[in-house]
């Protein structure tokens, strides 16, 4: 067994790579979720729609470097690094098909704002992590450090955010939800629980 | 419809936090029913009854930024609460 074992230049490529094809998911997902500012035609959110799931699938392959790693302390991380990649991704796809159990229903304009800002977050937190898999893999480590710094900052505005939508919803609904209602609820703790899942995994993308 | 689900999400300071967890501790030794505040249920204040035994469940990661406990609890419904 003597295949190829990747260095952590490679490692954070494929990792990029990846993070480049979620990152397409939630910008899908927070444009579906705010979808009365962006106005699109039914049929091009059918196609968009497509697409978006075509995206998770396409992710399945982009893992087959695992098989590399090296028996080191950067594999585990790796590995860890993997894990929590895994976790975004299949919450991304819990949120798509949530968005479907919703069908045609339009969201309670009191829940938009919140939601919105909450998606806006994630899909910024998704973009930083990229670009600090990137400034890890070039060693450009204060960029890295400073989108280290971003992903904190947003995670906690988010738990902020997670917790007014929640009270705002209780208020709204008097405690009572009907199914739009709590699909909602739980796309916005999917996606808080989406961000959660990033900053462990900056965490490490930091020290690997 | 009534769906009761409820997720704890807060910042505390350690002093906070401490009276959240010695609070949770006298209720346990008693054993009736556990009182926890929601920061995002409508009332504040969830009321759950409690059971033996108790599956316990306790994850600590240490990492160089961030340290995580995660703690989770469960135990059976009782049965005449059930109707």
């Amino acid at each position: 067994m003597t295949s190829e074992v990747l260095d952590r230049t490679a490692i954070l490529s494929q990792i990029e790579a990846i993070l480049a094809t979620q990152e397409l998911i939630s910008e899908y997902v927070h444009k579906r979720l705010c979808a009365k500012c962006e106005e699109l035609s039914d049929e091009s959110w059918e196609v968009k729609r497509k697409e978006a799931f075509k995206f998770v699938r396409g992710l399945i392959d982009k893992y087959a470097f695992s098989k590399k790693l090296p028996r080191d302390g950067t594999g585990i991380m790796a590995q860890s690094i993997i894990s929590h990649l895994l976790d975004i991704q299949h919450t991304f796809l819990r949120v798509l098909v949530r968005i479907d159990m919703l069908q045609e229903e339009t969201f309670n304009e009191i829940f938009m704002n919140s939601m919105t800002t909450i998606s806006a977050r994630v899909n910024e937190m998704m973009t930083t992590l990229k670009l600090m898999a990137h400034h890890r893999a070039g060693d450009a480590t204060s960029e890295s450090e400073e989108a280290l710094e971003s992903i904190i900052k947003l995670e906690r505005l988010i738990d902020e955010d997670n917790i007014i939508i929640c009270r705002q919803i209780s208020v709204a609904t008097g405690g009572d939800s009907d199914f739009a209602c709590y699909m909602m609820r739980k796309i916005v703790a999917d996606l808080e629980h989406i961000s959660d899942y990033i900053k462990e995994c900056a965490e490490i993308v930091a020290e690997i | 419809m009534r769906i009761e689900e409820y997720e704890f999400e807060e910042e505390k300071m350690l002093s906070s936090l401490a009276d959240l967890l010695v609070e949770i501790a006298e209720q346990i030794r008693e054993g009736e029913r556990l009182q926890i505040p929601m920061p995002t249920l409508k009332e504040g204040v969830i009321e759950v009854p409690l059971g033996e035994p108790v599956e316990t469940g306790i994850e600590v990661t240490i990492r160089r930024h961030f340290i995580h406990v995660d703690l989770a609890l469960s135990w059976r419904r009782r049965k005449e609460e059930d109707a």
